[in-house]
C-alpha cells in the first residue's frame, strides 16, 4: 500500500518536473486535453437548493412519474409471470399470486 | 528506525490537500437566519412589475414574509390562509410580504391569479432572497417584529398551522 503510495506520489512529482522543464512537453500535449478536462470540469457536489427545485419539482422528473401505472403493470407482470417484477423485493415465491 | 523518505512527505502532504479539497467543495450554504436575527433589508421588483418592493416600506410594523413557488404543494394550501391572516389584522399594524422564487414569473403570475390575494408579492427568480435568509424547505416564512427583528421562522406549510401562526402574530400586534 506504502509502495503504491510511493509509486503515485513519484509519478506525479516526475510528471511535474518534466512539464515545467519543458522535458515533457509531447507527453503535455498528448493528456493536455484530458487535463483541461479534469481542470475544467465543475467538480463541486453542487446540490439543489429548496428554491432551486422548479422543474425538477414535477411530476414528469421523478423517478416514478406515475405510480398508479406502475403498480398497474408490476400487478400484469407478476400475474401473468408469477415472479415478482425486477423493481419488487423478494417473495417467498410460492406462486400464489 | 526507518527514516520517512521526501517521497512519503509528498504522498502525506498530497492526501491532506485533497482533504482540504475536500472538506472546502463540500461546505454548506450561509447559515440559515433565526430567530433573534435582523431581516436584512432588501428590494425586488413585484410580481406584476408594477413597482419595486422593500421591507423597508413596511418599517414599523409586524411583517409576515413567506417565500413561495408554483410548484411547492404547500405553498398553495398557505396562500388563502395567508390571506385570511392578513384579512383579520390591521393593516397598519400588519403586512403579509411574499417573495415568488419561480424562475418563469410568468408561470408565478398565472398561478396567483385565482386565489386574488391582497397582499403584494415581490419576484426573485435568481434567488438571491432565499439564499440570503437560508431558507431551508418551501415554503418558509418569517416572522418579523416591529423592529424587523425575525421571532419566528415556520419552514414548510401544513393544514392547521394557521392557529398557531395567528397567536404568534397577535403576540407581535398587541406588544408594544
Amino acid at each position: 500500500m506504502r509502495a503504491r503510495r510511493g509509486y503515485l506520489a513519484a509519478g506525479l512529482a516526475a510528471l511535474a518536473l518534466g512539464m515545467s522543464t519543458g522535458c515533457a512537453s509531447t507527453l503535455a500535449q498528448k493528456i493536455s486535453p484530458g487535463l483541461d478536462a479534469v481542470t475544467h470540469w465543475d467538480w463541486s457536489p453542487e446540490r439543489v437548493k429548496p428554491w432551486e427545485r422548479d422543474i425538477l419539482a414535477r411530476r414528469e422528473m421523478a423517478f416514478d412519474p406515475d405510480p398508479l401505472t406502475s403498480t398497474r403493470r408490476s400487478h400484469v407482470y407478476f400475474s401473468k409471470e408469477a415472479a415478482l417484477s425486477a423493481g419488487e423485493a423478494g417473495g417467498g415465491g410460492c406462486g400464489c399470486n | 528506525m526507518r527514516k520517512p523518505s521526501s517521497l512519503h512527505g509528498f504522498g502525506r502532504w498530497l492526501s491532506s490537500a485533497a482533504a482540504g479539497a475536500l472538506l472546502l467543495l463540500c461546505a454548506g450554504p450561509a447559515a440559515a437566519l433565526q430567530v433573534g436575527d435582523k431581516a436584512p433589508q432588501f428590494a425586488a421588483r413585484a410580481l406584476d412589475g408594477s413597482e419595486s418592493l422593500s421591507l423597508a416600506r413596511f418599517r414599523g410594523k409586524v411583517v409576515y414574509l413567506d417565500f413561495w413557488a408554483s410548484w411547492c404543494g404547500p405553498c398553495a394550501k398557505s396562500l388563502p390562509v395567508l390571506e385570511k391572516l392578513r384579512q383579520e389584522f390591521p393593516a397598519e399594524q400588519f403586512q403579509v410580504l411574499a417573495i415568488n422564487v419561480d424562475k418563469d414569473v410568468e408561470l408565478a403570475r398565472k398561478f396567483i391569479k385565482p386565489y386574488s390575494v391582497g397582499y403584494p408579492s415581490a419576484s426573485d427568480p435568481e434567488g438571491r432572497l432565499p439564499e440570503v435568509f437560508g431558507i431551508p424547505t418551501m415554503p418558509t416564512s418569517f416572522l418579523i417584529d416591529r423592529n424587523g427583528v425575525i421571532q419566528y421562522v415556520h419552514p414548510g406549510f401544513r393544514e392547521g398551522d394557521a392557529e398557531e401562526l395567528r397567536s404568534r402574530i397577535r403576540s407581535l400586534v398587541e406588544a408594544q
